[in-house]
């Protein structure tokens, strides 16, 4: 059976075109029809058949435009009618000097620019101090003193350094601290 | 009459049949009531683990074994974001993670929890090179080694190759399972149905936020309905009296209803720069502010494919390979559908040995 994406429609030709595959693959079936075969075997492969043509049938007409406008139409109104309802139950909370959903979610998002904004700090002043303590490692080795800030290890030295300490599953009751860690980093 | 005495009449042997069928089939429905208690008898999970690491809703399990330790490099398991995990430790018989740790890994799996709407905000950046980031390098402390194994399945392979192109010294060796790489393909329907010209990721986000479970999973059946609503159901009518079976079928079901929300900018995300724009495979793909280069993956990589696979078509997989710049590359493909590759028993018999000796060799 041809994929009718690209034509555009989808209509009687469509449901012609299964039932004839259907009815061919019934009297490919009728042929192989062994005499032995009792009536539940027979009805199986009777109902083998019809799934096998109906799910090919499907799956072309969920590939076709119709079904892809279909789709999208739906789509368009279940997403505008949910709209309408946040806009109402935002409107109906403000008038009631509650809080929106829309109030929490903005405030999640500077919340979300802030910390992203610390981050990108905290990564700038981390990268600066470990410079700084390159130079300063520099110098004091040019000069021959003690090498007491030298820039701190590689990860993989820190690793082999520090003991093994197994982390604390948490109990649910327990909020995790989320990590400063720079998210930013390659 | 006896059998013989059938032979020779065949219409008394069909009238025979027609009863028989009949009345297996009213024996078979008198067990119908009793199905809901194969419905609680279903368990999440078959091996025994700890959590040892939790970041807000992740948890992050550690795998339990008696067997000696084989490998020092410990392997993580990075499923998607739209399902629970279990499926790859769903029953013992058929459990990815149970061939591993038979085989002596330290064998992770990250459990992503259930985000809220407080969680919509969460972009992939978050998960990449926050929580993925944190868990990496936990087990690199906790384990003493300097980079990890990562299997990514499905969506979490997607994440392991993007996590592996932008902090290529941590990940060791890296195994996709139906992982979508190339959304180029129109060969699976979610493709099409998520062009550009008929979903609007933007207006539905905006509206609803988090993707809701409810529809991921009617997105999941459709894709398959005559299978799903109609097939399915004769099957198991058809085999109510066979225990293990039935068992099985639950505990597969259990799993299927089992969706999660995805974050709502995580979602817009995934569909926009993956789906519609296709932007990984032409290293554009912005994460946070870097942007993925697919040819920073060194590693050894492993290409696990479904040739049946009707989420994740091969033709969204098989590029991955000459996208990369691994000197060791390899692909292999099973001829099962997207679940099947975790808990089909062909898989089991001839995929997973092979991937276990394959990391044993590199581990």
């Amino acid at each position: 059976m041809s994929s009718d994406q690209g034509d555009g429609s989808f209509g009687g030709d469509a449901f012609t075109r299964m039932w004839s595959q259907f009815a061919a693959k019934m009297m490919e079936l009728g042929l192989s029809f062994a005499p032995q075969a009792t009536p539940p075997e027979a009805a199986r492969e009777v109902r083998s058949s019809l799934l096998r043509a109906w799910a090919d049938y499907c799956d072309q007409f969920m590939r076709s435009e119709e079904f892809l406008n279909m789709l999208k139409q739906s789509l368009a109104g279940a997403i505008q009618a949910r709209q309408q309802l946040n806009n109402f139950l935002g409107e109906m909370q403000h008038n009631f000097q509650g809080t929106s959903r829309q109030d929490a979610d903005e405030l999640m998002a500077s919340l979300q620019r802030v910390e992203r904004r610390l981050l990108d700090e905290t990564q700038r002043i981390a990268a600066r101090l470990d410079e700084l303590s390159a130079r300063l490692a520099k110098v004091e080795r040019l000069s021959g003193r003690p090498d007491d800030l030298a820039p701190r290890p590689a990860p993989a030295e820190r690793i082999a350094e520090r003991p093994k300490e197994s982390r604390q599953a948490k109990r649910p009751s327990q909020r995790s601290h989320r990590k400063t860690r720079n998210r930013n980093r390659p | 009459m006896s059998t013989a005495e059938y032979s020779g009449r065949p219409w008394v042997r069909a009238q025979k049949a027609i009863v028989d069928e009949v009345s297996e089939t009213l024996r078979r429905m008198t067990r119908l009531p009793f199905l809901w208690r194969h419905a609680q008898r279903v368990k999440k999970g078959a091996s025994p683990s700890e959590v040892v690491y939790e970041e807000d809703q992740l948890r992050l399990l550690h795998y339990l074994s008696d067997q000696p330790r084989k490998s020092q490099t410990p392997l993580l398991f990075v499923f998607a974001l739209v399902n629970r995990p279990y499926i790859l430790d769903l029953v013992p018989q058929r459990s990815v993670v149970s061939q591993f740790v038979k085989a002596g890994f330290d064998v992770y799996l990250i459990d992503w929890g259930t985000p809220t709407h407080a969680h919509r905000r969460l972009t992939l950046d978050s998960y990449i090179n926050g929580y993925l980031l944190n868990v990496v390098d936990y087990l690199r402390e906790r384990t003493g080694s300097e980079a990890v194994s990562a299997l990514g399945y499905c969506m979490g392979g997607t994440m392991s190759a993007i996590f592996t192109a932008l902090h290529p010294a941590r990940i060791k060796n890296l195994i996709l399972m139906a992982a979508g790489i190339e959304f180029g393909t129109r060969v699976g329907l979610i493709n099409l149905w998520t062009d550009a010209k008929y979903f609007d990721a933007d207006a539905f986000v905006d509206a609803l936020g988090n993707c809701p479970a409810e529809f991921l999973q009617t997105m999941f059946l459709m894709l398959k309905p005559v299978d799903n609503l109609i097939a399915k159901p004769l099957g198991l009518l058809e085999r109510l009296d066979d225990e293990r079976f039935v068992h099985e079928y639950f505990t597969m079901e259990t799993w299927l209803n089992d969706n999660v929300p995805v974050p709502g900018e995580v979602f817009r995300e995934f569909v926009k720069h993956l789906y519609q724009q296709n932007l990984l495979v032409k290293n554009q793909l912005p994460i946070g502010r870097h942007v993925v280069n697919l040819k920073h993956i060194t590693c050894p990589v492993l290409n696990l494919m479904a040739s049946n696979d009707d989420l994740v078509p091969c033709a969204q997989s098989e590029s991955f390979n000459d996208l990369v710049d691994s000197s060791d590359r390899k692909a292999m493909k099973v001829s099962a559908g997207h679940i099947g590759l975790a808990v089909g028993s062909k898989a089991h018999r001839e995929l997973w040995p092979q991937v276990c000796q394959w990391l044993a060799e590199r581990s």
